[in-house]
Formats: C-alpha cells, structure tokens, sequence
C-alpha cells in the first residue's frame, strides 16, 4: 500500500479541493496538517482572497437563452457562404428545428395573423421595444432572415435592421420611454453583431458598406445621447463603443506586432503599429467628427494610446466646443 | 448506419462524431455542455460582461466550424475549447484596444458602492485581480483555472497541456507569487 503523499504541494491541492467542496474551513484544514500549517495558512488565505475578488462567471440568463440559436443561425449562414466546399451536413439538420423554433413560432405567428388580417401586421412594423405587437415585428424580421439563403441578400437585410433598431431608439429616446432604450440597445448591439459577421460572409462591398453605416451610426447614437438623462447616457455609450468596435472589427485585421509573445495584462502589451487598418480606422472617425484623417492618426497614437474609443471620446468633446457646437478643431496644428 | 445518439447521456465522442457529420443536435448539445466552463474562463480575462460573451460565442462558432479537424487524441474538447478561447482572447486583445482587462474594469465596479465597508471591499478584490495581473502569465493561468474556476487539477493539467503533479507544483509557485505581489503592494500602500 502506497504511503499518501505528504508533499507540499499535494497538501495544498487537497485542501483547496476540500475548501472548494465546503468540506472543511480553514482551521479545519490547518489543523489536519500542522507540520505544515504554517506554509499552508498565508497560501490558502491567498487562494480565498483571489477567489473572493472574481466576479461572477455564471452566463446571464437572457445570454443563455439567446446565443444558442445566435450562434447556429450564425454557423449556418457562414456555410452556406462557403458554399458547396463547407463542412458536410445534412440538407435539413434534425437540430435546426429546435434550434430555429423561435423563428418557426414566429412563422406560424404569421399564418394566425395572416388569418386575423394584415392590420396587425402592419401595425406591427412601427411597434417599439415594450409595446405588444413589438414581438411580432421581431418575429417577422427572424422568418424573413430564415428564407433569406443568399449571403448578399442576408447582409442586406442585417443592414436594414440595424437601421431600424437605430430608429427604435431614436423614437424612444423623442418619446422619453427611458425604461424600455436598454432593451432597445440590447437590440442594437445584437444587430451590429449579426451584421459584422454577415458582412464578412457577403464579400467585396460588405465590410465598407457596414464601415459607412456604423459611421452614420456613431453621429446618429451621439445625437440621441445629448438628448437622454444620465443613466441611460451610458447604454447608449456602450452601444456607440459597439460601433466603434464593429468598425475595427469589419476591417482587415490589425497590423501586427513584431513581439508575438505579448500578452494582454503585461505591463508592455503589444503596442501597435499603423497600417492600412488604422488608417481606414483614422479615416472613419475623421469623418464623423470632420477632421483629418492624420490628426486622429496622431491622437490614436498619442494621448489615446492605441484606443479608437478615446480618440472618438477625444473628438467628440472637442468639437462640442464651449458652446456645444461642432466647429472643427485643430488639436495638431 | 448512423447511431441514435440521445444528446444528454452521451458521450462527448459520440457528440462530436455526430457533429463532425452535421447533427445540429449534436452541436445544441456540446454547447449547452460547455458554454458555462468557457464563458466563465472568458469572463476572467475581460472586464465587461458583453465582452465575455461576444467572445465565448465566438469560440464556439470557431470551433464549430473547424470540428471537422478535431481529432480525439486523448484530449478531451473541453481542452480544445479552451485553447481556442485563449486564442480568442488574447487576438481581442491585439485588434480591439477597447477592451478591458478585468483588473481594469474592478477599478469602476457597475454598482455604486454604499457603505465603507463595501468601498474597502471593493478596492481588496480590485487590488488582489491587480497582483494576480502582475504574475507571469503561466503562474496567472493556473490561478484563474484551478483556483478562481474551481476546476479540478486533473481538468488544469489536461487542458495546460500538462500532468497533474506539474500543475500542483505550478500552483504552490503561483500562490506563493501571488502572496508576494499582495504583500509588496500592501508594504508600498
């Protein structure tokens, strides 16, 4: 029979798992082990520490409910958009169904209202986030993206909803329903996800097409949130951040760095180096904020430090003015 | 023939064989296995919550689509998914400036601290993601998977590319590190 081991490192291990379990506390534990409670004790207070400070991992609910289909919507379209070289499937996955039931409801929604008549349907397309009939709306826009099989086509549509999800909050925000803008900018930040992936997919054209709309965007978004009380000020920052990102992300990637080995959390992590992205990223933002290209190149590099978020952040407090106005600035003469 | 493969109670073999053959079952079932554990793993490396599962679903949709050249090799997928969320991460990090480290988003916790307490709390849990920030990235990487994610060693070993006794002598180091990174800052405050 093997004797147990009584290493240090063995000890610790166990009496981690013990804790994790909630088998033992700490001078519990200690106490089993007093020849090495003194090493034990400064590394199990660290371990409860760190486990203290983590913040929650478990997914929200309104996350779990929705990213599964998300996510086979999303894997579906990519390979349709491969085309005939894609990963085998089978021409009606047996999945699909479950994974698609919102939509198929959704549709069958549509018959029953096809058959109460085409008022509710109508009615349906300038609903709101928090109204009834918004359900229906969203349910018809899903059935619509279902039959859609052209990648083109889909990315179109993506484009189109994004817009709409962007007047949804414009129409809240006029009509004052603060309540319900978070539910619309949910709305949002998912649409300009779907649509940065299915611009992708779509080819030559998507990517600058989602570049201009998302610029658009931003302009739109920071309108709205001149106009909105605090709290809600910050959703819609999240949602201009999203914008932002979208933009960096629909680019060709990053020009990368030549220390391959850096890791996010070092204190030297990969700083960039300018390339094509960073200047179609240059040229976005200057556009919206009528600067040149080259001064948010240097304000990037610069005071922001490789943050596309702060240099819009940047610009956008500069070409308020002291009067709220957007006469050009001249931060680099 | 293809076997009738009863999601739940199946192995993840099976899962990924039917998979690997387009099962969208087969798909629903892996992620629904999996997505906590990897979300979770993500959410430590990021500091806003939309981040997180942006990327976690992003991993998956990465890994979905290149299941075809998973190979079971004696390494369970929950590895392969870790090390594609990994991947994940640290290509954020590199192309999207805007994101946040998690011992950077601590600093400004959503939820307005009410009383002193809290405040001293708030700024304990924030210092001690900012020593474990200031480790080496292997000694990091041990912490946040055996300690802060509870995963059984056995689990950290497999999915480091490791064995169990170099994961448990890893772990002595990094605590030992980390024990050291509080004290220095603590002596220094």
């Amino acid at each position: 029979m093997s004797r147990p081991d009584r290493s240090i490192e063995y000890v610790l291990d166990r009496c981690l798992t013990r804790v994790e379990r909630g088998e033992a506390t700490l001078p519990q534990i200690l106490a089993e082990f007093p020849d090495l409670a003194d090493e034990l004790r400064p590394l199990l207070e660290t371990a409860l520490q760190a486990r203290r400070a983590r913040p929650s991992l478990v997914p929200r609910r309104d996350f779990l409910a929705s990213s599964e289909q998300r996510v086979f919507n999303l894997l579906q379209h990519r390979r349709r958009a491969r085309g005939p070289n894609a990963a085998p499937a089978r021409s009606r996955p047996l999945g699909l169904g479950l994974r698609l039931a919102p939509a198929l409801v959704a549709a069958v929604l549509v018959a029953a209202v096809g058959l109460g008549g085409l008022g509710i349907v109508n009615a349906s397309a300038q609903a709101l986030p928090g109204d009834g009939l918004y359900i229906v709306k969203r349910g018809l826009e899903e059935v619509q993206l279902a039959l859609t099989f052209d990648p083109e086509n889909e990315a179109e549509i993506l484009g189109g909803l994004v817009d709409e999800r962007l007047l949804e909050i414009q129409a809240l925000s006029s009509e004052g329903r603060i309540e319900d803008l978070e539910t619309a900018m949910q709305g949002y930040a998912v649409a300009v996800g779907r649509l940065a992936l299915a611009s992708h997919a779509a080819g030559a054209g998507g990517p600058q097409s989602v570049l201009d709309q998302m610029t658009r965007h931003i302009t739109v978004l920071e309108e709205v949130q001149a106009r909105v009380p605090e709290p809600a000020q910050e959703a819609i920052e999240r949602a201009i951040e999203r914008s932002i990102n979208t933009e960096a992300d629909v680019l060709p990637g990053p020009t990368p760095t030549a220390d391959q080995e850096c890791i996010p959390g070092n204190v030297n992590p990969c700083p960039p180096t300018i390339g094509e992205h960073e200047l179609r990223m240059a040229e976005q933002i200057a556009k919206i904020y009528g600067v040149t290209a080259e001064q948010t190149l240097l304000t990037y590099q610069g005071e922001c430090q490789f943050d596309w978020n702060c240099v819009r952040t940047y610009y956008r407090e500069l070409t308020k003015g002291p009067h709220g106005n957007k006469d050009k600035p001249n931060p680099h003469p | 023939m293809r076997r009738d493969v009863q999601p739940a109670s199946a192995s993840d073999g099976d899962l990924i064989s039917e998979a690997q053959a387009g099962n969208s079952e087969a798909f629903g079932e892996l992620y629904r296995r999996y997505l906590p554990q990897i979300y979770g793993y993500i959410r430590l490396r990021v500091g806003m919550e939309r981040d997180a599962e942006d990327l976690a679903e992003m991993v998956f949709l990465k890994s979905f689509e290149s299941i075809h050249r998973y190979e079971d090799r004696g390494v369970p997928f929950s590895a392969f998914l870790y090390k594609v969320a990994r991947h994940a991460v640290v290509d954020s990090y590199r192309s999207r400036q805007a994101l946040l480290p998690l011992e950077e988003a601590e600093k400004h916790p959503d939820e307005a601290p009410g009383t002193e307490s809290s405040v001293i709390e708030l700024e304990q849990k924030a210092e001690a993601l900012r020593a474990l920030s200031r480790l080496p990235e292997r000694y990091q990487e041990v912490i946040r998977l055996r300690v802060l994610m509870d995963l059984p060693t056995e689990a950290v070993a497999s999915w480091l590319g490791s064995t169990p006794t170099a994961v448990r002598v890893l772990l002595h180091r990094a605590l030992k590190a980390l024990r050291r990174s509080l004290e220095t800052r603590d002596v220094k405050a």
